[in-house]
């Protein structure tokens, strides 16, 4: 049993991370919200670095990782709040042409949610539709949608869908099931990326804001809520990491299956719906947390701490939220009694 | 990053299975709760059992009779105890886990050569004497005076919590030896030997109905200088070594049992009828029965987590007060879905056919023991704020 990182990954997250910080700024990051905004130069920078293609084999151009490494990138590009559809394109690199080096934006929605709202629609050359059927691509002009004036996560410019083309099947009902508990795996790495850099920022700031002569750091009615943050921060992270270690022994390389669940396809799907669980609570938690340490200013617009929990509420309905992860738990659980 | 465990612990887990029945089914089919002499006679007879099959204080040295484990190769012995429903320490928990490590870091090659031996054979049992009335989180301000005369301590004041003091041989005592100094400065850790004369435990009855806890009062007790460990005045760094042993593993067999818990609620669950249905049936019960079960899923990956590093010689206290704040409000939240889900036959710890209900609510109860025994949760949030984040004192 090993459960922490070794030096290739240390490097790895370190890489990711002075990438995040030097190419996507605040000032940046908010930029990609505003009407033809998204920057396809750094999407392609970001995608030159291999991001979507640390899991694939290098006989398909990829650097042969596993699942894991890229995990451990998606939590670094959730706590820089890095926009774009990082959970798409992951989850098509080897599927659809020109994702992986950025040529093509990818963007996703869930059929059958009721309202459907794609993000990134705008600027997106391919749509991935998943249905109770399987998984399926158009193309994005093909799609009837109105742009969003207002997404409510400033980041990332959203459409509301208004119809649908049936377009063709790139994924089979019997892989539909592991390909979404992968979204949902690489959401969870998003979220924890998230909940970590809310208590960061709130941390530093409750060291740096002086009330009543002190540090408002100094005051336990503070510093505990930062330390439920930090401790919800570090069960998430394990339970994440458990679970990318698990997703890649029950199918190495990413490959999906369409056999009947291994046992240890069934350990990684359990594992990934307790990272969702833990995960989501830990971003949405953290970064309402972020806002309340910074006070009124933490209720500002010019202040980051509202980006960390609209950018959680965003990703609560992305392949699936808590809710459906606990109800898979729950599945689990009653099977075992 | 890797889940899987080496060819050794599968071996060593392998050579667990193959011993577990045939010791359990040596042991009575039931830990007597109330009749402590009989209790105490369980708990050491498990004891001797596992001495006996060289399992005793595997993670001790093997100069002391223990076998070197790794934290990894602990928590498989761990895992599979559990998994077969063998007995936890009781009353050897302080003995094995806590003065039997101080004495092998601090304790004379005489104290260990007497002690150690016994801790682990089952012939020893320990007791704790730390906390006092006036010094529970605030520990370091304990008042209980030893005044040196001759080749002797005598040593008046009253001790709390104290688990198993009424079947314990020895206490491992904190006492004040110096009243002029800072109060971490002043402070020596005895050998009480608990037939001492002068030495009056009194049960103490928890929420829970029973009798663990005793309370401790020392009236010019004399105890030799000789059991004194550790020099005089030195006795607050010779309590703290202590917690350098911890490696990952002290929730362990807990978490596991309440794994087991929830395992038992989703069984009531399907069995407890409720609007025409099964309480299975409601789907918020079952989403805060998955979302309970996440919580222990990620405290296990913790655990791992935790004994990965401590495997590599790091513990930090991000590690352990995280795992020990989180757990505590895991074990609260499955406690309020317990009693809400077992309804009338929350009303009765005596277990009606097979709901565990009796189980359930003890956990419930158990919960606080998590969050305010060894550094309440407050602590642990003060630890983690302080310690790990770097945030400053409360002035």
């Amino acid at each position: 049993v090993d459960l922490d990182l070794d030096a290739d990954q240390i490097a790895l997250q370190d890489a990711a991370r002075k990438l995040c910080e030097a190419q996507f700024t605040s000032e940046v990051v908010r930029g990609f919200g505003a009407p033809g905004g998204f920057d396809r130069g750094r999407w392609s920078q970001l995608c030159a670095l291999g991001t979507f293609a640390l899991a694939l084999p290098e006989a398909r151009g990829g650097v042969g990782l596993t699942i894991v490494d890229t995990v451990l990138v998606f939590e670094e590009l959730g706590r820089g709040l890095v926009p774009g559809p990082l959970v798409a394109s992951q989850l098509v690199a080897g599927v659809l042409p020109g994702v992986v080096d950025g040529e093509r934006v990818v963007t996703i929605v869930e059929d059958g949610a009721g309202v459907l709202v794609a993000e990134h629609l705008d600027v997106a050359d391919d749509v991935v539709i998943v249905r109770a059927d399987g998984v399926w691509r158009v193309g994005a002009s093909e799609v009837v949608a109105q742009p969003s004036a207002r997404a409510v996560d400033p980041t990332s410019r959203v459409s509301v869908v208004e119809a649908l083309p049936v377009g063709e099947r790139i994924i089979g009902p019997d892989e539909r099931a592991p390909w979404r508990t992968t979204g949902s795996l690489l959401v969870a790495a998003l979220q924890l990326g998230v909940g970590s850099a809310a208590t960061e920022v709130a941390t530093a700031y409750a060291l740096e804001r002086r009330q009543f002569g002190r540090a408002i750091g100094s005051f336990q009615a503070v510093k505990h809520m930062l330390a439920d943050s930090f401790a919800r921060t570090e069960v998430a992270r394990a339970a994440v990491y458990a679970a990318a270690v698990r997703a890649a022994d029950s199918a190495p390389g990413g490959a999906f299956s369409s056999r009947a669940l291994s046992s240890d396809e069934a350990r990684a799907a359990r594992a990934a719906a307790s990272a969702r669980v833990l995960a989501e609570h830990a971003a949405v938690a953290n970064a309402k947390t972020a806002i309340q340490v910074h006070g009124g200013m933490g209720f500002t617009w010019e202040m980051d701490p509202h980006l960390y929990l609209k950018r959680a509420w965003a990703l609560e309905s992305m392949c699936g939220g808590a809710d459906d992860a606990a109800l898979a738990i729950a599945h689990d659980l009653a099977a075992s009694i | 990053m890797q889940l899987a465990y080496t060819e050794d612990e599968r071996r060593f887990r392998d050579e667990l299975r193959a011993w577990l029945p045939g010791a359990l089914a040596q042991m009575p089919p039931v830990r007597p709760e109330h009749d402590l002499v009989a209790r105490r006679a369980y708990d050491v007879g498990w004891q001797r059992l596992m001495f006996e099959a060289g399992y005793a204080g595997i993670h001790w040295p093997r100069e002391h009779g223990g076998r070197d484990a790794t934290p990894s190769e602990h928590l498989v012995f761990l895992e599979e105890l559990s998994a077969a429903g063998a007995p936890q320490e009781g009353a050897n928990y302080v003995g094995l886990l806590h003065a039997g490590p101080t004495l092998i870091a601090e304790g004379s090659p005489a104290q260990q050569a007497e002690h150690l031996p016994a801790i682990l054979r089952g012939d020893e049992v320990w007791c704790q004497g730390f906390s006092e009335p006036g010094a529970g989180s605030d520990l370091a301000s304990l008042a209980t005076r030893a005044v040196r005369e001759g080749d002797e301590y005598i040593v008046t004041g009253q001790k709390i919590w104290t688990s198993h003091a009424v079947e314990a041989d020895f206490c491992e005592l904190l006492v004040r030896t110096d009243t002029e100094a800072p109060k971490h400065k002043g402070i020596t850790w005895l050998i009480l030997p608990m037939r001492s004369p002068g030495v009056e435990v009194r049960p103490l009855r928890t929420i829970e109905g029973t009798d663990e806890f005793a309370e401790l009062f020392l009236d010019e007790v004399r105890i030799p200088v000789d059991n004194r460990v550790g020099a005089e005045n030195d006795g607050w760094r010779v309590a703290m070594v202590t917690f350098s042993f911890e490696r990952g593993t002290s929730f362990v067999s807990q978490l596991l049992e309440s794994m087991r818990d929830v395992r038992d609620l989703v069984a009531a669950c399907h069995a407890l009828p409720a609007r025409g249905a099964t309480v299975w049936d409601d789907p918020g019960v079952r989403r805060e029965a998955g979302a309970i079960a996440a919580e222990f899923d990620g405290l296990w990956a913790l655990t791992q987590r935790n004994v990965t590093r401590a495997t590599r010689g790091v513990v930090t206290p991000a590690g352990g007060s995280s795992f020990k704040l989180q757990y505590a409000e895991a074990c609260h939240r499955l406690g309020d879905l317990s009693l809400r889900v077992l309804g009338n036959a929350g009303l009765v710890v005596d277990e009606i056919e097979s709901l565990a209900n009796g189980r359930l609510v003890r956990s419930a109860m158990h919960a606080f023991g998590v969050s305010i025994a060894a550094g309440t949760s407050q602590i642990q949030r003060n630890i983690i704020a302080e310690r790990v984040l770097g945030l400053p004192k409360e002035a």
